[in-house]
């Protein structure tokens, strides 16, 4: 089988450097993805790549040859390319178009042969667009379209296939079909296969190695593992939590959206919370300004997992273990120094119970503390203490602890706070009751 | 999903309905030799058209002669003009469909590449003021200065294309800004025109006609369009290519720059050829693709000669038309084509069920 391999390029457009020192090997049967955000130079290492840019540095061989200096319908015989978005002027018949693929192997005047039908079909029915031959290439769905492409770069009989985002401007079943056909490609047939994809999440899933360029340079490349939070964040400069799909084994990104430009506020707000019912809490609140910290939370548990990511303080106890003394009194340091505290509403075990205890301490200490009361009247359902719980949410409520409805409630509430402890300069402790009074209509218990 | 036998003979059927529309063009033209060679300002009819030239062909026939008046309109008046007219209309239709298709455009014709404009120019240059490039052959003035200036704007386009890159706007832009030139320049020479007589014949070599076929210029134009039309031919796949996008056709191994320039070349070869004879034939070279288009579709390997066989059929039909309608003058043939072709071209347009053009 026919090797790839590009050594330290160097492209150019007239005089600008577009990329620099690009290497790239790849093996038989490699599924290879080139991510990186727009400009970044992908789609001129796929046309350099491709026999159309000479790189003015650096080698490209494709065997054991300078694809420089091979022939154009040389490398075609070895080498098919999906360009980006080709457009069709003519409406040739689709198996016209896929018979095109033959061009590098016909002779001048040669008329395509039977074999050449008939290996412009296998092709068709590897894709499964057999059925539309006869169609005109102008008249198909773009997903269609798109695989009659491929079919007829798989006329070509290559070892290598290129494509330019192959699956940019398709639907989300179409875009599955299409990175499904490359792998299959990959695998049954041996294909190298070296794609520009704008979505990591894609690429991550099907693609065996990767090549995250910025600027033109490459910033890592290696196999999925290099899609971490950091490498994402230096290439688009977005937040994301890069978690792993255990279905598939590999990394599955979620794309954030952060505001750092937030004013800072001086205010800290302790969350006491568990099992996810904090994480869109932590994410607002750090989005507004506040400082922000957490606890008793389990480790592994979805809370601490966010917590981690977005870099708030937590008190953390061993996974799936109750809470400890020495837990438990870290968390009351932290609480002490909090300016809010809120609890949400999350169900309570003999193992989480403490966290109550933690809640009564804060209303002790005078600090403005709020329940989330979304689901209270579920709380005989979210109460495995039989009861024991439930005692301690009435304590707290008997001893003044604010409740909201929701979390668009209790911003509106803090937030109306944090006005008056600006213009105050100070927060004053003071009886909650009278907090209350300001806040408003819809937050009123 | 239907059997691949089925498949198989689906794409057959395809070729065959391809097939049987150049097989019923064919037949159109044969039917408009006859009715051509028949009708006429001359006395001669369908009989007499026969008798002589059945008696040329097989002289073995003893077939009673002819008086030679008929012999002479039969032979040196309306045959001469029917085979150029067949060979004229051929050769600019394959050079339009070819030119059409390597450019993606479907309004190219020798027009906008300034072919047209140029030969004009040479052609009045040659009536009005007696200046040709080569004065030594007698009474051809016209036709080589109408050959040459077609050369020189084809060789300017390619020149004004070379300089940025040679692709299919650098090409078109080009054609225009030479078509233009040459227009220009016409207009000055019929502006300063010092007879009125003159003028008069550069207008009327403009609208084009087959009123002055002989068998001697049918020497020079036959074998240009047969050589240029097979080298064309030799194209057609991978004009089909290309016409998939420039990129598209490199990543298959074919060279765009050279398949541009070469049928460029070629377009201009047999269309210089053949208006140096007939004058400006235009519309044919733009109408012809698209009609044959219409039942052939897009595949180059059929669509240049069909495009051949619509355009000479096209031709021979407008001129016997321009021959018949005001016996014994004639209109320029020139006229007829836009008459006839454009209610035809706009049937076509309107009721065909492909969509051709994107």
């Amino acid at each position: 089988m026919v090797e790839l391999k590009v050594d330290n390029i160097d492209c150019y457009y007239e005089s600008t450097k577009i990329i620099e020192n690009i290497s790239l090997h790849t093996q038989t049967g490699q599924f290879v993805g080139i991510l990186g955000p727009n400009g970044s130079g992908k789609t001129t290492l796929l046309k350099s790549i491709s026999h159309t840019l000479k790189p003015k540095v650096g080698t490209i061989i494709l065997g054991d040859q300078d694809i420089y200096t091979m022939k154009a319908i040389d490398v075609a015989k070895q080498m098919a390319v999906v360009s980006q978005g080709s457009t069709v002027a003519f409406s040739f018949t689709a198996l016209d178009v896929v018979l095109m693929g033959r061009s590098p192997h016909l002779s001048r005047f040669a008329i395509e042969s039977e074999k050449d039908v008939a290996i412009a079909k296998n092709a068709m029915a590897y894709t499964g667009t057999l059925h539309l031959q006869d169609r005109l290439i102008t008249e198909l769905s773009g997903g269609e379209r798109q695989r009659i492409i491929i079919s007829r770069a798989l006329a070509q009989e290559p070892q290598v296939l290129l494509l330019d985002e192959p699956t940019t401007f398709l639907d989300v079943a179409n875009q599955l079909e299409i990175m499904d056909l490359l792998k299959r490609l990959c695998d049954d047939k041996k294909l190298v296969v070296v794609g520009v994809f704008h979505d990591f999440n894609l690429a991550a899933r099907y693609c065996d190695s990767l090549i995250l360029l910025k600027n033109g340079k490459i910033v890592a490349t290696g196999n999925t593992d290099i899609l971490t939070s950091e490498n994402i964040k230096t290439i688009f400069n977005i937040d994301t939590i890069v978690k792993q799909n255990s279905m598939t084994k590999t990394p599955y990104i979620i794309p954030l959206s952060i505001n750092h430009a937030a004013p800072k506020r001086s205010l800290t707000v302790h969350i006491i919370c568990g099992a996810g019912s904090g994480s869109s809490l932590m994410k607002q609140l750090i989005d507004d300004g506040y400082n922000v910290t957490a606890g008793v939370l389990n480790l592994l548990d979805t809370d601490q997992e966010t917590a981690s990511f977005l870099k708030i303080p937590i008190t953390t106890e061993a996974p799936m273990s109750p809470i400890s003394e020495v837990a438990h009194n870290n968390n009351l340091q932290l609480i002490k120094k909090a300016d809010f505290v809120i609890v949400t509403s999350f169900p309570y075990g003999y193992g989480n119970i403490k966290n109550l205890d933690a809640a009564l301490y804060a209303v002790d200490q005078g600090i403005p503390t709020f329940m989330i009361d979304e689901y209270a009247y579920l709380i005989g359902l979210q109460d495995y203490t039989k009861g024991q719980a439930q005692e301690k949410l009435q304590l707290l409520k008997n001893k003044g602890i604010t409740s909201v409805k929701d979390e668009p409630a209790l911003l509106a509430a803090l937030n109306c706070l944090a006005k008056k402890h600006a213009d105050h300069k100070t927060i004053a402790p003071q009886p909650v009751t009278t907090v209350i009074a300001e806040l408003p209509e819809e937050v009123s218990p | 999903m239907s059997s691949v036998a089925d498949l198989k003979q689906l794409y057959k059927k395809d070729k065959k309905r391809k097939t049987l529309g150049l097989l019923s063009i064919f037949i159109f033209i044969i039917v408009a030799v006859v009715v051509s060679i028949s009708f006429g300002a001359g006395s001669p009819g369908f009989s007499e058209a026969a008798n002589v030239v059945l008696s040329k062909l097989f002289p073995f026939l003893n077939i009673a002669p002819e008086p030679m008046l008929t012999q002479k309109i039969i032979l040196d008046l309306r045959l001469p003009r029917i085979v150029l007219a067949l060979i004229a209309g051929a050769g600019l239709a394959a050079s339009g469909a070819t030119m059409q298709g390597v450019l993606r455009n479907p309004l190219v014709s020798s027009y906008i590449l300034g072919i047209s404009a140029a030969a004009g120019f040479g052609a009045a240059l040659a009536i009005v003021f007696g200046v040709g490039v080569i004065t030594s052959v007698a009474g051809s003035l016209v036709i080589i200065n109408a050959f040459v200036f077609s050369m020189l704007a084809i060789l300017l386009v390619c020149g004004i294309a070379r300089l940025r890159s040679m692709n299919t706007e650098t090409v078109i832009l080009g054609g225009v800004a030479v078509g233009y030139l040459f227009s220009a320049l016409l207009s000055l020479i019929q502006y300063i025109a010092p007879e009125h007589q003159a003028v008069r014949s550069v207008v009327f070599w403009l609208m084009g006609g087959l009123n002055t076929a002989t068998w001697n210029s049918i020497m020079f134009v036959l074998p240009m369009v047969v050589l240029t039309f097979v080298l064309m031919f030799s194209q057609s796949w991978d004009i089909n290519v290309l016409s998939m996008g420039e990129d598209v056709a490199k990543s298959l191994g074919v060279n765009s720059k050279r398949v541009l320039t070469i049928t460029m070349v070629l377009e201009a070869l047999a269309t210089a050829a053949i208006i140096a004879f007939t004058g400006v034939i235009g519309f044919i070279c733009l109408i012809s693709p698209h009609i044959a288009r219409s039942f052939i579709g897009n595949d180059h390997r059929f669509l240049i000669p069909g495009s051949a066989l619509v355009g000479a059929g096209l031709l021979l039909c407008s001129d016997t038309v321009a021959r018949l309608v005001f016996v014994p003058t004639e209109l320029p043939v020139g006229i007829i084509t836009s008459l006839l072709g454009v209610p035809f071209f706009i049937y076509i347009l309107l009721t065909r069920r492909k969509q051709n053009w994107r």
